[in-house]
């Protein structure tokens, strides 16, 4: 890596981004679309009819619904819950393998083939939001020729779940490095977040009190999902005071 | 029991089997080329590459067209094929290994770091060893991140 570039600390150490993702309640209309996104990014395979009524259909993210009123005034809420990166993640110190641990940059990490399956992580998630693959994934053709490259496969056995496209961070950072430049904001969107019709979802350094998801999270609106459990979620829901 | 014990030391390392005995010693080694002038990606991508047929037969329309191999190498142009050549190196699917040309090559390593002396062979052979502890090592003796996300995704 050049010296000299990229904006660095007061001791000269290269900035390292604290990523975070902000999704506005309000602006959510509940339409699945970073759920298709996520599953095609992320090689995520249908469970089928049979698993998913024994509840094992992976969604690395998914929309809870919440009906206030009685029919017929009903309104319906929608909160988009993903993997939330907490800082103090409750799947970490559960796995006997360190196959799952909080990195530098403030991601969740999980390390499939250091997975060996016990499945704790999963049974400690206060938000179910990890997976496991109980058995090898299948893709009826011509679904097979779609897959994505950069996300591996994960084979039968191991927990799975979202990384805040993890792989879309490499290739930005890889990307800026090729043009010697700092990563910008915006440079950086997860499946989910470039795919919402509604722009409700933002991600970005929340290091950087520039960025648009510092602005968001500041905005006074936040609040994180179970916070009572004091998981410090990097996931921050907006929504307008009751 | 002896018989056995000796045919399994005497047993060959299984090599990638070529369709053709392309040298990489006679292209490098004797008439100067680059690595990246075949293996185009490996400064600039992901995946190093390699190269079409259409590439052999630029030179090889007028260079060596005598020659046995050539002749041979001829034959899939004439036919539009390209040649099936075998991969010598690469991660099983089991190891979840994203690996990327491009950065390494902008940290300025070797191709030879990883791929040994490829310039001094005939047809390319696995001398490198790629394993964890050989990325790793060099990881950390050039300060690059040795954060498992860093390979594992």
């Amino acid at each position: 890596m050049a010296e000299g570039k990229r904006n660095p600390e007061e001791d000269g150490s290269e900035h390292v981004p604290q990523w975070a993702m902000a999704i506005d309640l309000d602006r959510c209309t509940g339409c699945e679309a970073c759920v298709v996104a996520c599953s095609a990014e992320n090689n995520v395979p249908t469970a089928g009819q049979e698993q998913a009524a024994m509840g094992r259909a992976k969604h690395w993210i998914r929309i809870d619904r919440y009906y206030e009123g009685e029919f017929p005034n009903i309104k319906v809420k929608y909160r988009p819950v993903l993997c939330q990166h907490c800082d103090n993640a409750p799947c970490e110190p559960v796995c006997p393998v360190y196959a799952t641990y909080q990195n530098a940059e403030g991601l969740n990490v999980q390390i499939y083939n250091r997975c060996i399956g016990t499945r704790y992580c999963a049974n400690n998630c206060p938000y179910t939001v990890r997976f496991f693959d109980w058995f090898a994934p299948e893709w009826d053709g011509p679904l097979d020729l779609q897959l994505n490259p950069d996300v591996s496969i994960r084979p039968a056995g191991v927990v799975e779940k979202c990384t805040f496209c993890a792989h879309r961070i490499k290739r930005a950072k890889l990307d800026a490095d090729a043009e010697d430049r700092d990563l910008a904001d915006g440079d950086v969107q997860p499946a989910c977040v470039q795919s919402c019709p509604a722009e409700a979802m933002v991600f970005g350094d929340m290091s950087d009190s520039h960025s648009k998801v510092s602005k968001k999270i500041e905005s006074g609106r936040s609040e994180q999902l179970l916070s009572e459990l004091g998981t410090k979620p990097r996931v921050y829901y907006l929504r307008k005071a009751d | 029991m002896l018989v056995i014990l000796l045919m399994l030391v005497a047993l060959p390392v299984a090599e990638a089997q070529q369709p053709l005995g392309f040298s990489h010693s006679a292209h490098i080694g004797k008439a100067r080329m680059q690595c990246t002038d075949c293996h185009v990606g490996a400064t600039s991508r992901d995946q190093a590459g390699i190269p079409s047929i259409r590439k052999c037969m630029l030179c090889h329309q007028f260079i060596a067209k005598d020659h046995p191999e050539v002749v041979r190498l001829a034959e899939y142009w004439e036919r539009k094929h390209e040649v099936p050549w075998a991969r010598v190196y690469g991660f099983k699917k089991e190891a979840a290994v994203q690996f990327r040309h491009a950065p390494h090559a902008r940290a300025e390593i070797a191709c030879a770091q990883c791929h040994g002396e490829v310039s001094t062979m005939t047809v390319a052979v696995k001398t490198v060893r790629h394993t964890m502890g050989t990325c790793i090592g060099c990881h950390r003796e050039n300060k690059a991140s040795d954060d498992c996300l860093a390979c594992h995704f």
